[in-house]
């Protein structure tokens, strides 16, 4: 199977759906290999990037010969090289089609943390640590934007980390983005687990929930986790609530389910193509 | 009132997981006297807290109180390294508490 995403490769949602029916996390993927063909894109998104990685990953993980072709076009080559994706990818034997030159990085993005692999409460600790030293050694932002970005990272890594049950790890990033008058913090954690319907079905009283999106819905709500304890379900609530503030944007893509608030504070809940696990993104102004 | 030096036991700047908040539990008590009715977790040296790590920490003092004899005591974090929010409250009411910031910026989890 050859996967080809658009152009303007935003987010996993943009792609069509014919090429994302087979759930890489399954035994009964029905193809041998599969080729994920860059080639044509003139941009690559991180959410997009996040996106690519685990896919490889599961792929390479249910011994699937798989394989990146890399784009022609040097700004998306740039945006694949300073987020880390190549690194991540040698680490785990996935092919890349040829191996990329020395590409000039991005002049509009600072990355503060590539994309890296955590396993496991006290990796989530280590490396919300190591983001808050990078924070302060790079200087970039506002400082009093930096305990945003490192409160939300944290959740993010720490729900990762104690619900994914992903076969792969789970893997975080952090980019300062700037252009002209705009200045952002965008980061992101994705895995390739259980998603967050069959988490919080792991709630006895939140058995047989339903579909992906409602699953979204309620887990972004205070007090709803997939324990059975009285006193979780503080994570995605309090990341759902911080980001309410205008000009904040916040992606949570998980299985069929993809919720988005928009830097207008919109919030749409809408079925989406597969995630094959949980994306969570977002950035804020800087 | 004794307290009990959080960053000194976890022993990074940020606290984020609660596995890491579990560690503090063998240090509560220490330098308590039985006639205490507060226990204060002191978090001055902590550059940032996750509020899965603040419920944990609270959940694991609401233990020790418990066992204490003496469960409707008042939980009190001291110079938190966090901005108060929603989450922080959501944390407290999940607990059957209220939170409270005193004069000094304390925060105060008080049994409802």
């Amino acid at each position: 199977m050859e996967i080809v995403p658009p152009k303007n490769f935003r987010a996993a949602r943009y792609i069509k759906a014919r090429f994302t029916k087979y759930d890489p996390r399954l035994h009964s993927f029905p193809e041998p290999n599969v080729v994920l063909n860059l080639r044509e894109c003139s941009s690559v998104h991180p959410p997009a990037i996040l996106w690519c990685a685990v896919y490889l990953l599961l792929w390479s993980k249910r011994e699937l010969d798989c394989l990146l072709l890399l784009p022609h076009n040097r700004a998306a080559m740039s945006s694949l090289t300073d987020l880390g994706l190549f690194q991540i990818l040698r680490e785990a034997n996935v092919e890349v089609d040829v191996e990329p030159e020395e590409v000039r990085r991005s002049v509009s993005v600072e990355t503060i943390l590539p994309i890296t692999r955590f396993d496991g409460l006290l990796e989530a600790d280590e490396l919300t640590n190591r983001v808050e030293d990078s924070l302060i050694r790079s200087g970039l932002g506002s400082a009093n934007v930096h305990p945003i970005v490192r409160e939300l990272f944290s959740e993010l890594v720490n729900n990762a980390a104690e619900h994914s049950e992903s076969i792969i790890g789970a893997y975080g990033f952090v980019q300062f983005y700037s252009s002209g008058q705009e200045r952002r913090f965008m980061c992101g954690v994705a895995d390739g687990g259980i998603g967050i319907r069959q988490s919080i079905e792991r709630n006895p009283g939140l058995r047989h929930f339903g579909y992906d999106w409602s699953a979204i819905e309620l887990a972004t709500k205070e007090l709803v986790s997939g324990t059975s304890s009285s006193t979780r379900g503080i994570g995605l609530f309090s990341v759902f609530d911080e980001m309410h503030r205008p000009g904040r944007e916040l992606v949570i893509h998980s299985g069929n389910g993809l919720l988005i608030k928009s830097e207008d504070s919109q919030v749409r809940i809408v079925k989406a193509n597969l995630f094959p696990g949980t994306l969570v993104y977002f950035s804020v102004p800087a | 009132m004794p307290s009990v030096r959080v960053f000194d036991i976890v022993g990074r700047p940020v606290l984020v997981s609660r596995e890491s908040a579990r560690s503090i539990k063998p240090k509560l008590g220490e330098g308590q006297d039985d006639h205490d009715s507060l226990l204060r977790l002191d978090f001055s040296g902590a550059r940032g807290v996750a509020p899965s790590f603040l419920d944990e920490a609270l959940l694991v003092a609401e233990e020790w109180l418990r066992d204490s004899g003496q469960p409707d005591a008042t939980v009190t974090f001291a110079q938190p390294p966090t901005v108060m929010a929603a989450k922080h409250h959501a944390i407290a009411r999940a607990h059957g508490r209220t939170l409270v910031v005193t004069e000094s910026g304390d925060w105060e989890f008080r049994k409802i």
